[in-house]
C-alpha cells in the first residue's frame, strides 16, 4: 500500500520526466520546422540536366560571373524548350539568375545553394542510374592532354 | 565494401576507405578510350600516375591530393576492378546521381570538365556525385601536396578550388 511517504518520493522523478519531456518536445519543434519537405522552397528537379543546371548556376553566383551566368540562361532557355524543366524549376532558376542580375551575388548565391539542399531526400527520380554517366560522351582527348 | 561490376554482380570484397585520390579539374575515366593510362590528370593522381614534386609546378603547398568521400557512395585504397561501377548508397537521399567508372573506387575530380564548362564541385555539395569529395558537412579536410591538412568549406570561392585541384595550370588558389 503506498503512503504520503513514497508519493512524496516519486515527485522529482516526475518533475524530471516533465523536464526532460518538455526540454526534448521544444527541441523536436524546430528540428522538425527544419526537415518538413513543406518548408523546401524550391521543386524536385525533373532531369539530369536540371540538376547539372542547378551546379551552373551555383557555381556562376559564387564566383560572381557574368560570363557562367549567360550561360546558365542560356542552358536554361534552351532546357525549357526540350521541356526538361517543369514551370516551377524554370521560376525557381529565373528568380536566382534575376537576383545575381540585379548584383545581389551573394543572395543568389545562398538562393541556388538552398536549391541544391532542397534536392536532398527527395527520392530516387534517375530512371536508368547505370546508363553511361552524363560526363562519357567525350571523345580521346588530344595527344598530350 | 563490395565491389559491384555494371550488372551488379559482387566481383570483389575491399576494405572501405573515406578518402579519394585527386584526378584535377577534368576526369580522366570520362573519355572514350580503351587504355586511359595515356591520360594525364591535371591532379596528381591518373591511371599509372608517377608524379614527381616537380611535376606540381603549381606548388605543393597549392595542389590538393587527397581529400573526403564518405556517405554517397563506398570508396577504397585497395585499387581499381576493370569492369566495376561505382553507385551510389542510397538513390532516394541523392536524386540523379548516376553510377560511374571503376577508376572512382578511388578517385575523384573537381571540375570544370570537358562536359561540364563551368561548373566547379566543391566539398560537399548537397547534389554531389560518387565522382567528387563529400562527407556529411559543409566541407572537406583536404591533404595538400606538402602534407599538411586544410579544411576547405563548401562555400570556398569555386575559382579557388578548382585552382587547389589541379598541379600545373598555373592557377594559383590565395587565400581560402
Amino acid at each position: 500500500m503506498a503512503t504520503n511517504r513514497d508519493a512524496d518520493d516519486d515527485a522529482p522523478d516526475r518533475r524530471r520526466l516533465f523536464w526532460m519531456l518538455g526540454i526534448g518536445g521544444a527541441l523536436l519543434v524546430p528540428l522538425a520546422v527544419v526537415w518538413w519537405p513543406g518548408c523546401r522552397q524550391y521543386p524536385a528537379v525533373s532531369s539530369r540536366e536540371s540538376l547539372a543546371l542547378m551546379r551552373l548556376v551555383y557555381s556562376a553566383c559564387n564566383t560572381k560571373d557574368p560570363a557562367r551566368l549567360a550561360q546558365a540562361e542560356r542552358r536554361l532557355a534552351e532546357l525549357d524548350r526540350q521541356g526538361k524543366v517543369t514551370p516551377e524549376e524554370k521560376a525557381g532558376f529565373d528568380r536566382i539568375i534575376g537576383t545575381a542580375k540585379a548584383g545581389k551575388w551573394e543572395d543568389a548565391e545562398k538562393a541556388s545553394f538552398k536549391f541544391a539542399q532542397d534536392q536532398v531526400g527527395q527520392g530516387d527520380a534517375d530512371p536508368d542510374r547505370h546508363a553511361d554517366h552524363d560526363h562519357h560522351k567525350h571523345p580521346p582527348p588530344k595527344k598530350g592532354k | 565494401m563490395t565491389v559491384r561490376d555494371k550488372g551488379g554482380a559482387a566481383v570483389a570484397e575491399f576494405g572501405i576507405s573515406h578518402y579519394v585520390a585527386n584526378n584535377g579539374q577534368d576526369e580522366c575515366w570520362a573519355y572514350d578510350v580503351r587504355d586511359q593510362s595515356g591520360i594525364k590528370g591535371t591532379g596528381p593522381f591518373f591511371r599509372n600516375s608517377r608524379t614527381t614534386a616537380a611535376a606540381v609546378t603549381d606548388g605543393l603547398s597549392n595542389t590538393a591530393f587527397v581529400g573526403e568521400h564518405t556517405s554517397v557512395s563506398d570508396k577504397t585504397w585497395v585499387g581499381v576492378v576493370p569492369g566495376a561501377e561505382v553507385c551510389p548508397n542510397n538513390p532516394a537521399q541523392y536524386p540523379f546521381t548516376a553510377c560511374d567508372a571503376a577508376a572512382t573506387l578511388v578517385l575523384c575530380h573537381s571540375g570544370p570538365a570537358a562536359a561540364e564548362p563551368g561548373v566547379v564541385h566543391p566539398p560537399s555539395f548537397p547534389t554531389c556525385h560518387v565522382c567528387q569529395m563529400y562527407a556529411p558537412w559543409p566541407g572537406g579536410n583536404v591533404l595538400l601536396g606538402d602534407g599538411s591538412v586544410r579544411f576547405v568549406s563548401t562555400s570556398v570561392n569555386l575559382n579557388t578550388w578548382a585552382a587547389l585541384s589541379s598541379m600545373n595550370l598555373g592557377d594559383l588558389p590565395g587565400g581560402y
